[in-house]
């Protein structure tokens, strides 16, 4: 049928089918900045206005729009034309990470300007509400929408105060601050603006960086790819057209455990439109482990990409392509399966009981410990001596604490295309944060050398560690090479939901021997981590959950012992943290309880104890993939995170009775919680990252790196740390990441590795140029030597105050004499592994007559050493927090008896959205660090580490009742006040009863 | 997916759109916003109302008719809907979702999805609400009758107004803006005090029995509601659902004024 309807001011007639989606024509229509996110509405990635109304595409059918205006973020600047005030303001605020959402974010603000030239923060959230956002915590784009709205009031706009630093208040450094004590002199360090301008606190203790005459380095500079995001241009892996593109498909197990018995495929190969099926019985059988880690991969191997056997609801069975995503459907339900299905076991401790159903049976896997037992490997590490250790503690405590599953729904779904080039080599185009180990691991799996793959990642609209994982790629691949036809493959929301990765539920029991005076003398972690069907990161997960468990507070004797068990669950992987979240719930808890029960301040138990500048971090000898040396703590700022932290939060109210009881309201309780987190900076003597710097003849240089930018500012921040060594505005830096064929290694996008590794390798190539460069210049200058030379505004100077223009250095080098290409490499890995500090607070409002916890206020300051770009710096930590939040209140993969998942879209999985956050505050305390590129350590995933326990501790402020085990949703907070009231009443308990 | 679905109409009238919605295999479409993300795969033919005349809010002598195409945002910004009662409505639908799904759904297609929460359901039967219902034998029924027993198509949501009295609406959810575990509401009104709840039974429905002991009392009212049998799911047992519905129902009988 056709339909008429006016497109960004055009009258247009399209031809649609009657149960064509709206989305899906837009797209096909060349609107790319229409996206898909789900199928529900829900995720709002695909909004644009409808007769001026914000509307979600995924739920319309395109012939609704019959009649209708639609504008989409195409029509606000064409290419080549300036940005709309909005777009401008989503770019100067840094409300721009991954860009996913960005352009119905935009929308969504042009809708609310358009009927309210002057809305309030809440007005602005609400008109955010339906687009959600898992990288900003949405604190910068209810900025954009402000800043656009006086902006297109006509009123002059402030610069935007992204901290521009300033001294520690005396005595912060060095100096012990206020510690536990109530004081009403707790002034936070900036004073929070108006909320249009004052971003956030930032303080520098080192004078000395500015001193240097930092250009670059330490500016809040717009990203390097937000013109392509806010307008929408196509980035994205979905947003690339071929011709002839098969559309892939998946089969999955409706059976947790079942054994295939047979499997025809014969009429779903005689649908017409369907050029392959794919099966385990024409997909050859080679092991491997998914997760995207360096060579070797960490065993066990434990994985095909199509089994006679499936482990969860939603494991693989088979493939499809076909020439429409429709037909691909249709041709999945003609496959017959014969299912003998088997028992199932989704409790790890079940799991490893003798007589439970074995996960992995099959004989030919590699490398799993004990497959009848379900055990996928043993983990234990020891610092001195445990019974020594319990035996000098005057107090014992023995605490179980439990965490669950939750995923990283990126907005993006898994999405990959492949197909043959001239060349016949194949081609992937994939979300992913580790384009060479795709290639690498791809390679054996489809029986092609890696020679003959090229990975290439285009922009990814988020990962957090669900895309560190080689999750589709093989399936598209042998789609392509079963077909010769270029493929694309994308999830479903339900499909991301089901059939990729998550977070490693565990449970964790600690044994602590205590001093009177709170000074720890043994730690023994004790943990079982469920790594669901297969094993992919469940050996490195775990191993950081002991490391991050054991590594924050000094302690003379300490343990960690850790099964890692195969059950019928979906396997996780890697999640934002990787270990860190569980292991800090746990700890961070057990400060508080030890704090409690010794009736001692809760910092400074923690203060008594935390690793301070020159300790040895002992466990980083024994567990990680890099271990071997032990690392020293060589920059912390944690002592300052804690008092600028008291500070934003108003520490001193929790002391003050009057406050903790909500007026006119008896059945509210309020509390503060905190927790203190400790992070590492990549894995050290194995992330290695490298760039390639190259001068052209305008005097611009292009930076080839291997960093793969998913969305969090990554090539910002490289293209400024070159920019900063080459002495040119880093808009003079053409960066171009993640291309297998075309940019140097890098191990990827994870272990909160890029600005540190990457850095310092983009840092050193820069170096090798600059003295290529000065070599030039002296022959230019006609200077005996390069000495005293130095780069700055695109020149080169002289000692005595000559200069040469950059250009006229790169046209000399290659036209004039002695020509040649200007040029270097270099790559970095680091023997260290410098920890990030924070210290997470949070304010809540508990109902114990529900059990509901309201978040009032959540802060973190982070020392994450030198900020190379505050703005994106400080965007990780509130997208960080606000998974942070998640994990601790509301995110939960939820499963039926027979371990099917319950949660399959948004809404039922709930993430939070723009109008229900609690005020979001992030304060940076740079340290210099000295073995990072400009003094940098790591941003990325210490945001994911306190949350949970912090709120955990506020409840326990609140109500005096401790709870063990996450996400603290309101039953499980009521059932936990209820116990705890009648442990305290147990006489009228057992009269009621 | 909507493997069968083969013919999308939009029939400019309502006897066209009977017409067609008598063919085999027809569903009415409002908004969309249960239509395709449910995906019925037996629906061949979608006919799309939204050229029917049923968007208007209108208050008549007695009465105040909601349009059943009138979407959640234009509910939540009415002007019509004035004084307590119209302030519970428009409370109600502006928390139904977030602003895309309130641009979208309509309050005909959200009375037809008979969802088991919904505020704004619930709200509608605390005020009394019934539906007229287009066809051939045009009628008006109670609300929590259609409920019970769905038939028709929605032409409009009719309510006696103006309405005195005083109302109160409570939710219970993993977030603030999550979708309720159990929510309560109640209106107070010249005749009598009506309660509604959702997440506490397949949909969201009257709590007759706890309406008839509010003679005895609050908590014999709260007593009374202890006997349903809610279901169970991830967001919250069948026991927290029944603990919850009793705190609610007094925090709206406090917000009514109702005393013990």
């Amino acid at each position: 049928m056709d339909i008429q309807l006016t497109l960004n001011g055009e009258r247009l007639t399209w031809a649609v089918g009657p149960r064509e989606r709206l989305l899906d024509v837009l797209r096909r229509e060349g609107c790319f900045s229409v996206k898909h996110g789900c199928e529900t509405g829900e995720c709002g990635a695909c909004a644009v206005l409808l007769d001026g109304q914000l509307a979600a595409t995924c739920t319309l059918l395109a012939a609704q729009a019959d009649g209708h205006a639609l504008e989409t973020v195409e029509a606000l600047s064409r290419p080549g034309q300036p940005l709309h005030v909005i777009q401008q303001a989503y770019v100067d605020t840094g409300a721009i990470q991954c860009g996913y959402c960005t352009p119905a974010m935009v929308m969504a603000t042009l809708a609310l300007l358009r009927r309210n030239p002057d809305p309030s923060e809440a007005e602005a959230r609400d008109a955010l509400s339906g687009v959600l956002c898992r990288c900003t915590g949405y604190v910068k784009p209810v900025l954009a929408a402000l800043r656009a709205a006086r902006a297109m009031r006509g009123e002059a706009l402030p610069p935007i105060d992204f901290g521009q630093g300033h001294e520690a208040p005396p005595g912060l450094f060095g100096g012990r601050p206020g510690g536990g004590a109530p004081s009403q002199a707790d002034e936070p360090a900036t004073p929070r603006g108006d909320g249009a301008s004052t971003l956030l606190a930032r303080v520098i203790p080192d004078l000395l960086i500015r001193a240097e005459g930092r250009k670059s380095v330490g500016q809040s500079e717009p990203k390097k790819d937000a013109l392509k995001l806010v307008k929408g241009t196509p980035s994205f892996t979905a947003d690339m057209e071929q011709r002839g593109l098969l559309h892939g498909k998946l089969l999955t197990s409706p059976h947790a455990h079942a054994r295939i018995r047979h499997i025809d495929t014969r009429a779903a190969e005689a649908l017409p439109g369907v050029h392959a099926v794919i099966t385990y019985r024409n997909v050859p059988r080679v092991f491997y482990a998914s997760g995207g880690q360096s060579y070797p991969n960490p065993q066990p191997w434990d994985q095909l990409s199509f089994d006679t056997k499936v482990r969860y609801v939603g494991d693989r069975v088979a493939a499809v392509a076909a020439e429409t995503p429709e037909i691909a459907q249709r041709a999945l339900a003609l496959i017959e399966v014969d299912y003998e299905v088997l028992p199932a076991v989704f409790d790890p401790e079940a799991a490893m009981q003798p007589g439970a159903p074995m996960v992995h049976d099959e004989p030919d896997a590699i490398g799993i410990l004990d497959a009848r037992r379900n055990l996928v490997c043993h983990i234990d590490a020891l610092v001195g001596d445990m019974a020594e250790g319990f035996a000098a503690a005057d107090h014992l405590f023995a605490r179980e604490y439990r965490v669950h599953q939750v995923q990283q729904t990126p907005i993006e779904p898994h999405v990959v295309t492949t197909w043959w080039d001239g060349d016949e080599r194949l081609n992937v185009l994939t979300a992913t944060q580790v384009p060479f180990h795709v290639r690498r691991m791809l390679a054996p799996l489809v029986g092609l050398p890696a020679r003959r793959i090229r990975v290439i990642k285009p922009r990814i609209g988020g990962g957090f560690g669900v895309k560190q994982e080689m999750l589709i790629e093989d399936v598209c691949a042998h789609l392509t090479i079963a077909t010769g036809r270029p493929v694309k493959l994308e999830y479903t929301r339900e499909e991301e939901f089901r059939s990729s990765r998550s977070r490693h539920p565990q449970i964790i029991r600690y044994r602590a021997g205590v001093k009177n005076d709170g000074t720890l003398t043994a730690l023994d972690m004790r943990v079982i981590g469920n790594t669901g069907a297969y094993g992919t990161h469940g050996l490195t997960v775990q191993t950081c959950t002991g490391l991050r468990g054991l590594s924050t507070y000094n302690c003379p004797s300490r343990r960690f012992d850790c099964d890692v068990v195969y059950t019928n669950l979906p396997a996780p992987g890697a999640y934002r943290g990787y270990g860190a979240p569980q292991a800090h719930f746990a700890t961070e808890s057990l400060m508080d309880e030890i704090a409690a029960e010794l009736g001692l301040d809760n910092l400074e138990l923690r203060r008594r104890n935390w690793v301070k500048i020159g300790d040895a971090l002992p466990m980083g000898g024994q567990l990680g993939e890099g271990a071997g040396a032990i690392p020293t703590v060589l920059s912390s700022g944690l002592e300052q995170c804690v008092a600028q932290g008291m500070a934003a939060i108003g520490w001193h109210r929790k002391f003050d009775p009057a406050w903790r009881a909500a007026p006119g309201q008896p059945h509210k309780r309020r509390g503060l919680g905190v927790a203190i987190c400790m992070h590492g900076t990549a894995i050290p003597g194995l992330d290695m990252g490298a760039a390639s710097v190259k001068l052209n003849d305008d005097g611009s240089f292009n930076l080839l790196v291997g960093a793969t930018d998913l969305g969090t500012g990554s090539d910002t921040v490289l293209s400024q740390i070159a920019a900063e060594v080459l002495g040119v505005p880093s808009e003079d830096v053409l960066i171009y990441s993640s291309d297998t064929d075309l940019t140097p290694f890098d191990t990827g996008a994870y272990a909160s590795s890029t600005t540190y590794i990457s850095g310092t390798a983009v840092k050193k190539a820069c170096e090798e140029v600059r003295g290529q460069i000065f070599k030039v210049a002296a022959e230019i200058l006609k200077l005996d030597s390069t000495e005293g030379l130095r780069l700055g505004g695109r020149q080169v100077w002289a000692p005595d105050g000559q200069s040469v223009s950059l250009e006229r250095v790169a046209l000399h080098a290659t036209h004039v004499h002695n020509q040649h290409q200007i040029m270097a490499s270099a790559s970095y890995v680091s023997p260290e592994c410098p920890p990030p500090f924070a210290a997470q607070f949070v304010e809540v409002e508990v109902d114990t007559e529900t059990g509901v916890i309201e978040v009032k206020k959540i802060v973190m300051a982070v020392d994450c050493g030198v900020a190379v770009n505050p703005a994106t710096a400080s965007g990780q930590v509130e997208g960080g927090m606000l998974q942070a939040l998640g994990y601790g209140l509301c995110e939960e993969m939820a499963y039926d008896d027979e371990g099917r998942l319950l949660t399959t879209r948004f809404g039922d999985y709930r993430i939070f959205a723009a109008h229900e956050m609690p005020e979001v505050q992030v304060i940076l305390v740079e340290t210099e660090e000295p073995s990072g590129p400009f003094g940098a350590k790591a941003v990325a995933e210490i945001p994911l580490d306190g949350a949970a326990a912090a709120l955990a501790n506020a409840l326990y402020d609140a109500t005096g009742v401790r709870v063990r085990q996450i996400p603290l949703t309101p039953e499980r907070v009521w059932q936990a006040l209820r116990a705890a009231e009648a442990r305290r009443s147990p006489v009228e308990e057992s009269e009621a009863a | 997916m909507l493997p069968k679905l083969t013919r999308y109409t939009r029939p400019e009238s309502l006897e066209e759109a009977l017409k067609l919605l008598r063919e085999p295999g027809s569903a009415p479409l409002a908004g969309g916003t249960q239509f395709l993300a449910a995906a019925n795969p037996d629906i061949e033919q979608v006919v799309d109302l939204q050229a029917l005349d049923w968007r208007r809010i209108e208050v008549a002598p007695g009465w105040l008719r909601l349009g059943s195409l009138a979407t959640l945002a234009e509910l939540a910004q009415a002007e019509a809907l004035s004084g307590p009662a119209g302030g519970l409505l428009r409370q109600a639908a502006r928390r139904a979702g977030p602003n895309t799904f309130r641009n979208a759904a309509t309050l005909g297609g959200l009375v037809g999805a008979r969802l088991p929460v919904s505020e704004l359901l619930a709200a509608l039967l605390a005020l009394g609400a019934e539906l007229e219902l287009a066809g051939e034998a045009p009628e008006t029924v109670a609300l929590d009758a259609y409920l019970d027993e769905p038939r028709g198509l929605i032409a409009a949501v009719r309510l006696p107004w103006p309405q005195a009295g005083a109302g109160g609406a409570h939710a219970i959810g993993r977030t603030p803006a999550d979708t309720p575990i159990v929510h309560v509401t109640a209106w107070a009104g010249a005749d009598g005090t009506r309660l509604a709840a959702g997440g506490v039974g397949a949909r969201v429905a009257r709590l007759a029995r706890a309406e008839q002991a509010l003679a005895q009392g609050v908590e014999a009212a709260v007593s009374a509601a202890a006997a349903l049998e809610p279901p169970g799911d991830f967001r919250g047992s069948a026991e927290y659902r029944r603990a919850m519905l009793g705190v609610l129902l007094r925090r709206v009988l406090r917000d009514c004024g109702v005393k013990d």
